[in-house]
């Protein structure tokens, strides 16, 4: 429907309108949903769109930096433990929480007692994540250690942290994580407008994380990052210290994914080790790989577009509908390795470029697959 | 390379000394092993300012080390090399002795393939920023000094292109001029012809004698009809150490560099190295390098 509403336009037009059209009819979209929309979709777009600035802060690093990190849910749950503790601490109405109650504490834990206060509970929901990224950045990039062994070396984080989660009960809640906030500055989580608001704050949210990740990007910083992805060294002998704009890059990034966290949180009442672990972790990598690596804008439109397919398809497959998400991902990654967006900038808004593409790819993969095939014969 | 009118009044010719006779590179007893195999073994060698030197020799002479050295990729095990009067260099990050004032172009091209041509020169010229100085646009020297080298290397048409669409040959002028924005005092270029056309490499002659008009040049070639066109003083490297220096005449009939040259030839080629004479000696290992040998030159 889209690219019929597009294809109106002049053809001049078409090379601004796949840069900046996405952006804006994405954005038209979101802003829409609600009238459309039942509350439990808004609310489980809501949660998708927090989704999205994980998506966004991973690809400007991987997009942009070549990168990968295997472990920005680690970033993303402290966030969301840092604003859960303030909401936790809020719905003990100034007693002990339950679950410390439970384990056998007497009293507050000192490190938990400044999280009942917002001012201090909200700016650690970034700088928990990038002092964090920062101290393992300097080591990691000031070693050397690069592309895979930085992607295994991520993934490691993602294990540790949540482990460490789910070994410290009586202060992080365990396996459960910390469970029924109820309600906001004052506002209960289950009301339908709270919900709304938080909606809106997301996209709110969204929109200023997608325009500074599009500033630095577009700034001669970020040509340096594409410059460190595209040759290390050559930076680092036209008298630059790569370690130190890759560090620079993945604090920035996790402070976003931190702020992803702290939106999820009270959309979901809830924060859990899970959503630290390897799995989730990876799944971000596949969100942007869907969307198109590279262009912002496609790490978000890659995690509605898979987030809201996975949730379509657990409800009407709940048995099998984790194969579908294998195969979309097979297929975005064999047919269009540059992603949606990629496709979109490189092709147009056209149908038949698109299946071309597609065909050529196809073609492609099944004759790489039958050499393949014939060799193990 | 015609409208670098500011070049014109220089005065010092290509492959000369600048005539105060202070070197802006000395090296002084280096020694460097990797395993146990010595590389540079005690070497001594220096450049003096203004000057374009060539640095040839067999494979494994220790070429390239000795510019992993000067530009702090590799630490020596024993010696000194001192830049512009009394800077130490092991003392200096990779980064930190490009800030001082020396370039290196690498063996094979290195640029950026996503960015454009422009942004290539931009990415270098802007070293001496600190990380918020790039969020702010450039400087109107810097955009200057851009497009001054964007008519250097013949490449302003251009500038709008990624780099990746460019020639080999494109690639490698692309890669000399992302050092010269920086305004380096010392340059080291590791094999700049290499793989290059014939055309390709005249310009990329009169190119280097352009640039060492300003400042000084170290050349590390194989292209043996290369250096007898654009070399005034060549060193020849063996074994670690430096076996001749000189003219490339003076070099060529000197035994020593026969010897070398023609002990590594027989041992890989054989027999064809049974031609009387220097100059052939050198030919063949051009040959043996992996490069073209070319029909015509010097």
């Amino acid at each position: 429907m889209v690219s019929l509403v597009l294809r109106r336009f002049p053809g001049g037009m078409s090379g601004h309108l796949s840069r900046f059209g996405p952006p804006i009819i994405l954005l038209l979209l979101l802003l829409a949903a609600p009238l459309v929309l039942s509350d439990f979709r808004v609310n489980l777009l809501g949660k998708i769109l927090a989704f999205a600035i994980l998506a966004l802060s991973l690809d400007l690093i991987w997009g942009y930096a070549g990168m990968l990190s295997l472990g920005h849910g680690v970033f993303f749950g402290l966030g969301g433990y840092a604003f859960a503790m303030f909401l936790k601490l809020e719905a003990a109405k100034g007693e002990l929480p339950d679950f410390m109650f439970w384990s056998g504490l007497k009293e507050l834990p000192i490190f938990w007692a400044p999280f009942q206060y917002a001012w201090f509970a909200i700016p650690m929901v970034v700088i928990l994540p990038s002092l964090l990224a920062g101290a393992l950045g300097f080591l990691v990039f000031r070693s050397r250690i690069t592309g895979v062994y930085f992607a295994l070396i991520s993934q490691a984080l993602a294990l540790m942290v949540s482990i460490l989660f789910i070994g410290q009960q009586p202060y992080t809640g365990g396996t459960n994580g910390l469970t029924n906030l109820t309600s906001v500055f004052g506002h209960s989580l289950y009301s339908v407008e709270t919900q709304k608001a938080l909606y809106y704050i997301t996209i709110a949210f969204l929109v200023g994380s997608y325009l500074l990740c599009l500033g630095v990007v577009s700034s001669p910083f970020g040509r340096l990052l594409v410059a460190i992805r595209d040759d290390e060294n050559r930076v680092r002998f036209s008298g630059y210290d790569p370690a130190i704009f890759k560090t620079a890059v993945y604090a920035l990034s996790a402070a976003l994914a931190g702020i992803g966290g702290a939106l999820f949180a009270p959309q979901v009442g809830i924060v859990s080790p899970t959503m630290m672990g390897i799995v989730p972790s990876i799944e971000v990598a596949v969100w942007v790989a869907v969307g198109g690596r590279g262009t912002l804008i496609g790490a978000i439109i890659g995690a509605i577009i898979v987030n809201y397919a996975k949730s379509l398809l657990s409800e009407a497959f709940p048995d099998f509908w984790t194969y579908f998400l294998g195969a979309l991902f097979i297929g975005a990654v064999l047919i269009f390795p540059r992603g949606i967006i990629g496709l979109l900038r490189r092709e147009g808004w056209q149908w038949p470029q698109w299946m071309s593409v597609a065909r050529r790819r196809l073609n492609a993969v099944g004759s790489a697959t039958a050499s393949v095939w014939r060799g193990i014969r | 390379m015609t409208q670098n009118g500011h070049y014109e009044g220089a005065s010092i010719p290509a492959g000369k000394l600048a005539g105060d006779g202070r070197n802006i590179l000395s090296v002084e007893k280096l020694t460097i092993a990797f395993d146990g195999f010595t590389v540079l073994d005690n070497l001594d060698f220096s450049i003096g300012y203004g000057e374009m030197r060539f640095l040839i020799g067999p494979n494994g002479a220790g070429k390239t080390t000795l510019l992993d050295v000067i530009t702090g990729k590799s630490k020596a095990n024993d010696g000194s090399v001192t830049f512009d009067g009394d800077l130490d260099l092991s003392r200096h990050s990779e980064h930190g002795v490009v800030k001082l004032g020396i370039g290196r172009k690498f063996q094979t091209p290195s640029v950026y393939n996503s960015l454009t041509i422009f942004q290539n020169l931009e990415a270098s010229a802007r070293f001496r920023n600190r990380i918020i100085g790039l969020f702010r646009p450039m400087s109107r020297a810097i955009i200057q000094r851009i497009q001054e080298t964007l008519e250097l290397i013949g490449l302003t048409d251009r500038q709008e292109q990624n780099a990746g669409v460019l020639s080999h040959g494109e690639r490698q002028w692309l890669e000399i001029g992302m050092l010269l924005v920086q305004e380096p005092k010392l340059l080291l270029l590791d094999e700049p012809v290499a793989g290059m056309t014939r055309r390709e490499r005249d310009r990329t002659g009169r190119l280097l004698q352009d640039i060492a008009r300003d400042r000084s040049v170290l050349v590390v070639e194989h292209d043996m009809d290369f250096v007898r066109q654009f070399a005034q003083i060549v060193t020849v490297l063996h074994q670690g150490k430096v076996l001749s220096e000189g003219t490339m005449d003076i070099v060529q009939q000197d035994p020593q560099v026969v010897r070398a040259y023609l002990g590594r030839s027989r041992g890989r080629t054989g027999a064809a190295t049974a031609g009387e004479g220097t100059p052939p000696a050198l030919g063949v290992s051009t040959a043996t390098t992996g490069e073209t040998p070319h029909l015509t030159g010097g």
